[in-house]
C-alpha cells in the first residue's frame, strides 16, 4: 500500500522545502500537494513545478480539483506538468466526473504515456466503485464520514479498500500530528497487509529514493 | 527600466523538430542563465489548442522557472483572461507570487483567436468586457493581500484605454511601427495609465549578417504562426511577416543600440526583448542572451523607469 502524506499550503520556498524534507524523514512513500477538498493548495501543479527546483527528496503526487473545471483546462495542466516533471509525476483527480477521467481530443500538447495513470480520490464506497468502473485506481483520504462515526486512516483502509491512503494535514500542527499517525500506520502495516494483500500493488510504482 | 526577455512558448515545429520535454528543460536552464546574467525578468506566452503544443499553461511553466531561481522575475506575457475563472486565477497567481517571494508578473489580454473561445465555450464577442470583469474580480479576491503586478496586453486603442482604467500596466506587442507604439503609449498615458511596457523582437549576434541569417527564419515562422492564429491567410501572411522582419532589432550590439534610440525615448517602465521565437538552438539563444546582458543592457542602465 502506498502511504502518501499531503503537504499543507505554505507561503515560501523555504517552508515548502522544510515540509518535503520532514515528510521524507517520516517515511512517506509520496509527498502529495493537493487542491481542495483533500488539501489546501490553490494550484497543486504550480506548487509541484516550483518544488522540483527545490531538491525534492521523494516522489511527488499532485491532486487536481476537477470541480467546475473545464476538462481541457484540467488536462492542459496535467500535460504540461508531465513535460516539466517527467512521466513519473503522480496525478490524481478529486471532485471528478467521468468527463474528467481521460484527456479531451482537443488537448495539445498530448499527454505522455503515464508511468502512473491518473488516480482518483475516492472518499466513500460509492466513489471507490465509480473509480473502479472507469478503470482507475483510487486514493482515500482519512477521516471519512461514515454511518458509525468517522474513520481514521486505518478505518478508511479497512472499509474502502483503496489502493493508497493519504494522511491529510491542513495546518502545521495537523501536519505534525499526521506524521505521528503515519508512524502508527506503518507500525500496523504488517497486520493490514496480512488481511488485505491486494493493497500492496502500488508500492512497486513508487520505489523509495535512497 | 526593467529589462526582460521573452517569449518562451515551448512549440514543437518546423524547421527544427525538438522535443517539448527538452524545451521545458531549456526554459529552466535559460531562467538560471538569465538570472546569472543579471537580467530582470523572463516572460512566458500562452495559447490553447494550437497544433504544435504551444504552452497552454503559462503559470505552470512560470512556476518551474521561478523554482529554479531566487531573484529573477517571471512574467506571463500574456494569458487569455476571458478563458479563466477569475477567483481561481487570482488564487493561483497569489500562491505562486507568495511562494516565489513576490517575483510573478501577470499579463492578461482579451485574446484574438476565436477557436480558443470555442474550445472553452466562452463568448468571443464580449472578450474585451470580460477582461475588465475578470480583473475587477481578481482585485476583489486579492483584497489587501500582496498580489502580482498586472499588465494588460493591448494593441488597439480600446484595449489601451481599458488598461489605464483598470490601473494596470500596458504591454504593447512587438512588430508595431515606432509611430504606432508612440501613439498607443501616449493614448494610455493620456487616459491616466502609469506603466508602459513594450515587447520588441530582437536578435543579437557577432555580425549584422549573421544576426539576419540566424533570426530571419525564426521571425518569419513565428509571425506566420500568429497570423494563422488571427485567421490571416494567403498573401496577407507575407505582409505580416515582412512587417515583423522590418521592425525587429537585429544585428550586432552596436547596431541594435542604434536602432533602440526611439525606444529609449518612450520612457518605458518595462522593455521585453523577444529572443525566443520557437524551438531555436539553445546555443544560439545563449549567445544572444549574453550579448544582450553584457553589451546592450549596460547601455540601458541609466534609462530612468
Amino acid at each position: 500500500m502506498t502511504i502518501a502524506i499531503t503537504i499543507p499550503a505554505v507561503a515560501s520556498a523555504d517552508a515548502l522545502a522544510r515540509s518535503l524534507a520532514l515528510a521524507a524523514s517520516a517515511g512517506a512513500d509520496v509527498a502529495v500537494l493537493a487542491e481542495a477538498p483533500l488539501g489546501d493548495w490553490a494550484s497543486a501543479p504550480d506548487a509541484v513545478a516550483f518544488a522540483l527546483g527545490r531538491t525534492p527528496l521523494l516522489p511527488l503526487g499532485v491532486v487536481l480539483d476537477a470541480r467546475d473545471r473545464h476538462p481541457l483546462a484540467l488536462w492542459e495542466r496535467i500535460a504540461v506538468l508531465q513535460r516539466i516533471a517527467g512521466p513519473g509525476v503522480w496525478p490524481l483527480l478529486s471532485g471528478w466526473g467521468e468527463q474528467h477521467v481521460r484527456p479531451p481530443a482537443a488537448l495539445t500538447p498530448r499527454p505522455l504515456p503515464f508511468a502512473v495513470a491518473p488516480w482518483l480520490v475516492a472518499a466513500d464506497g460509492a466513489e471507490v466503485a465509480r473509480a473502479r468502473a472507469v478503470g482507475r485506481r483510487c486514493l482515500a483520504p482519512p477521516n471519512v464520514a461514515a454511518a458509525d462515526g468517522v474513520w481514521g486512516a486505518a478505518g478508511a483502509v479497512e472499509h474502502l479498500e483503496p489502493d493508497a491512503i493519504a494522511l491529510v494535514a491542513t495546518s502545521a500542527e495537523a501536519f505534525e500530528r499526521d506524521l505521528r499517525d503515519l508512524r502508527d500506520v506503518r507500525a500496523a502495516r504488517t497486520q493490514v497487509l496480512a488481511e488485505h494483500p491486494w493493497i500492496d500493488v502500488a508500492s512497486e510504482l513508487f520505489p523509495r529514493r535512497s | 527600466m526593467e529589462v526582460g526577455v521573452g517569449l518562451w512558448s515551448m512549440q514543437q515545429h518546423h524547421p527544427v523538430w525538438r522535443s517539448l520535454d527538452a524545451q521545458y528543460a531549456e526554459l529552466r536552464r535559460e531562467a538560471r542563465l538569465c538570472e546569472a546574467l543579471g537580467l530582470d525578468s523572463l516572460w512566458i506566452s500562452e495559447h490553447h489548442g494550437w497544433y504544435d503544443g504551444y504552452c497552454p499553461a503559462a503559470l505552470l511553466a512560470a512556476a518551474s522557472a521561478l523554482g529554479e531561481t531566487t531573484q529573477l522575475r517571471v512574467g506571463i506575457g500574456v494569458m487569455v483572461a476571458p478563458l479563466y475563472d477569475p477567483v481561481r486565477l487570482a488564487a493561483d497567481a497569489a500562491q505562486l507570487h507568495a511562494l516565489s517571494g513576490g517575483r510573478l508578473s501577470l499579463g492578461v489580454a482579451a485574446g484574438y483567436r476565436e477557436a480558443e473561445f470555442d474550445l472553452f465555450g466562452v463568448d468571443f464577442a464580449t472578450r474585451g468586457r470580460a477582461v475588465a470583469e475578470r480583473l475587477a474580480a481578481m482585485k476583489l479576491a486579492w483584497g489587501s493581500a500582496e498580489a502580482p503586478e498586472v499588465w494588460v496586453g493591448a494593441g488597439v486603442p480600446a484595449a489601451v484605454r481599458r488598461a489605464a482604467r483598470l490601473d494596470a500596466g500596458v504591454l504593447l506587442p512587438p512588430a508595431f511601427s515606432a509611430r504606432r507604439v508612440r501613439e498607443l503609449a501616449q493614448l494610455y498615458r493620456d487616459a491616466g495609465g502609469r506603466r508602459v511596457g513594450l515587447v520588441r523582437d530582437v536578435w543579437l549576434d557577432e555580425t549584422d549578417a549573421r544576426a539576419r541569417r540566424v533570426s530571419e527564419p525564426w521571425l518569419t515562422y513565428c509571425h506566420a504562426q500568429y497570423a494563422g492564429m488571427a485567421g490571416i491567410r494567403g498573401e496577407q501572411v507575407r505582409g505580416a511577416t515582412d512587417r515583423a522582419l522590418a521592425s525587429a532589432l537585429c544585428g550586432t550590439s552596436a547596431t541594435v543600440l542604434e536602432q533602440l534610440s526611439w525606444v529609449i525615448e518612450l520612457d518605458l517602465d518595462l522593455l521585453v526583448f523577444r529572443v525566443r521565437y520557437g524551438a531555436q538552438d539553445p546555443v544560439d539563444v545563449e549567445r544572444c542572451l549574453r550579448l544582450l546582458a553584457e553589451e546592450v543592457r549596460p547601455a540601458l542602465a541609466g534609462v530612468p523607469a
